[in-house]
């Protein structure tokens, strides 16, 4: 892959990302369809009791499910993205996280601090994020009752 | 330097950044060694009037006050700025969260500390890729929280 | 555009909006002037209700705004398109923290502000290169924290 091709993949898959962070926080679950996931995304969540979700759709569901209710803030940094051939790369991606839900739930609020470790794959349509995992620097979780 | 070039020295020096936050972060001094760092690296931190260098009296310094913290280094919008094909003079903008045990306070007997400033950097190409060279903190406010009565003492 | 001259602009839009906060956190108004804004910018801020420009009758209100106080913005993950030679769009997620001293509370009484939201930005490029053209602040979710 010559140079100028690699720096516009990296471009890419950045905004890839970043189209993942707004439609998480804003909820727009078509976007993330659309531009984000692909059938072959997978989300890996250790703490949440080791959940594997398989599938764009069911990632999709799931942060659905899950947020709807919530005021979600999600930041991404720094990300160390390698080209790893036409069609694959793979990013880590130091994050922060802010959910603030309602008095009541099992959860009220999450501030968290992390990594993503994720892998990209470039399909027709464009690139997509393959497998992503949150893996953890600090997470403070409050119930307010 | 052609633009490809150029943004392709840029996003280098991006990752290196990244690989410096990963390092601290996660205490991984050796990744420092070999994908952050020049070898004669300085590190200033004027808020508590510390300078290190070359890069092993960095790492002595910095790995010896870090005890068992839990941190977190986020940076910024870099505004970069090349002087030459293989210098580059970079500001970051920076938060930190620095989370210490009972055993092992920060240098004033703070347990928490929470700051946000800038970093002022130099980097250097050589022959192994984009290495930073210095780097210095300056604040625009730390917030430092000291607890007193931790679990299983007295207050 | 080719793809290299694309690539560069997103990275002087990066750089500019870098700019943006770095002088505005420094109270650097002469760099946010000559460096940031187009002579017709204009600053959006939904949740004080103000459409405020062109920019220098902006900055100005901005100085008498800011007084005293410490600021911290943070912009992350920009999606930026470049529309044509000379015109480009841009979206930031943000964060940003203002601390008031009580002899200047912001809105009368508040003496911390935490936000989060997104910059919904338009550039376009002048002789001296790409500066800001408007810029309008939504939120996802303000803290006010007052202080008595």
């Amino acid at each position: 892959m010559d140079a100028v091709a690699r720096l516009a993949a990296i471009e890419a898959i950045k905004i890839v990302k970043a189209n993942y962070f707004l439609g998480v926080d804003t909820k727009d679950w078509d976007l993330l369809r659309r531009e984000v996931f692909c059938e072959q995304s997978r989300f890996d969540l250790p703490e949440y009791d080791d959940a594997s979700f398989v599938g764009g759709d069911a990632i999709v569901d799931f942060f659905r499910g899950a947020m709807s209710n919530w005021v979600t803030v999600h930041h991404g940094h720094m990300p160390i993205i390698e080209i790893t051939s036409d069609t694959t790369a793979t990013g880590i991606w130091a994050m922060e996280d802010r959910i603030y839900g309602s008095p009541g739930e099992d959860i009220s609020s999450i501030h968290g601090f992390g990594h993503y470790h994720e892998t990209y794959v470039k399909l027709a349509q464009g690139w997509r994020i393959g497998r992503f995992k949150l893996e953890r620097l600090r997470v403070e979780t409050g119930r307010l009752f | 330097m052609d633009d490809v070039e150029r943004l392709t020295a840029i996003e280098a020096i991006k990752q290196v950044k990244a690989k410096y936050f990963w390092g601290l972060d996660h205490k991984d001094w050796d990744l420092w060694r070999r994908e952050v760092w020049a070898p004669d690296g300085r590190l200033e931190v004027p808020e508590v009037d510390e300078v290190h260098e070359p890069l092993e009296k960095v790492i002595e310094a910095v790995s010896s006050q870090v005890g068992d913290q839990v941190s977190v280094h986020h940076g910024h919008m870099p505004i970069i700025e090349f002087t030459s094909d293989t210098e580059a003079k970079v500001i970051w903008a920076m938060e930190d969260r620095l989370y210490r045990s009972k055993e092992y306070p920060l240098h004033d007997g703070s347990h928490y500390l929470h700051g946000f400033g800038h970093y002022h950097e130099t980097y250097v190409k050589l022959a192994q890729g984009w290495r930073l060279q210095s780097t210095r903190l300056t604040r625009l406010r730390v917030e430092m929280t000291r607890v007193f009565g931790h679990p299983g003492e007295k207050a | 555009m080719t793809p290299v001259e694309r690539l560069v602009a997103i990275h002087e839009i990066e750089q500019l909006k870098a700019r943006y906060f770095y002088f505005y956190d420094n109270k650097d108004w002469d760099g946010w002037r000559d460096q940031v804004w187009a002579p017709e910018g204009r600053l959006i801020v939904g949740e004080m209700g103000r459409d405020i420009g062109p920019r220098d009758a902006m900055i100005e209100w901005v100085i008498g705004q800011s007084a005293d106080q410490v600021s911290v913005h943070h912009g992350h993950t920009p999606i930026i398109e470049i529309t044509s030679d000379t015109t480009a769009t841009g979206l930031w997620a943000m964060e940003d923290r203002i601390y008031r001293s009580k002899e200047h509370p912001l809105n009368g009484d508040t003496a911390f502000v935490l936000g989060f939201g997104h910059y919904h930005e338009h550039y376009v490029k002048l002789e001296a290169g790409w500066r800001i053209l408007s810029t309008k602040l939504t939120r996802l979710r303000t803290q006010y924290v007052k202080v008595f």
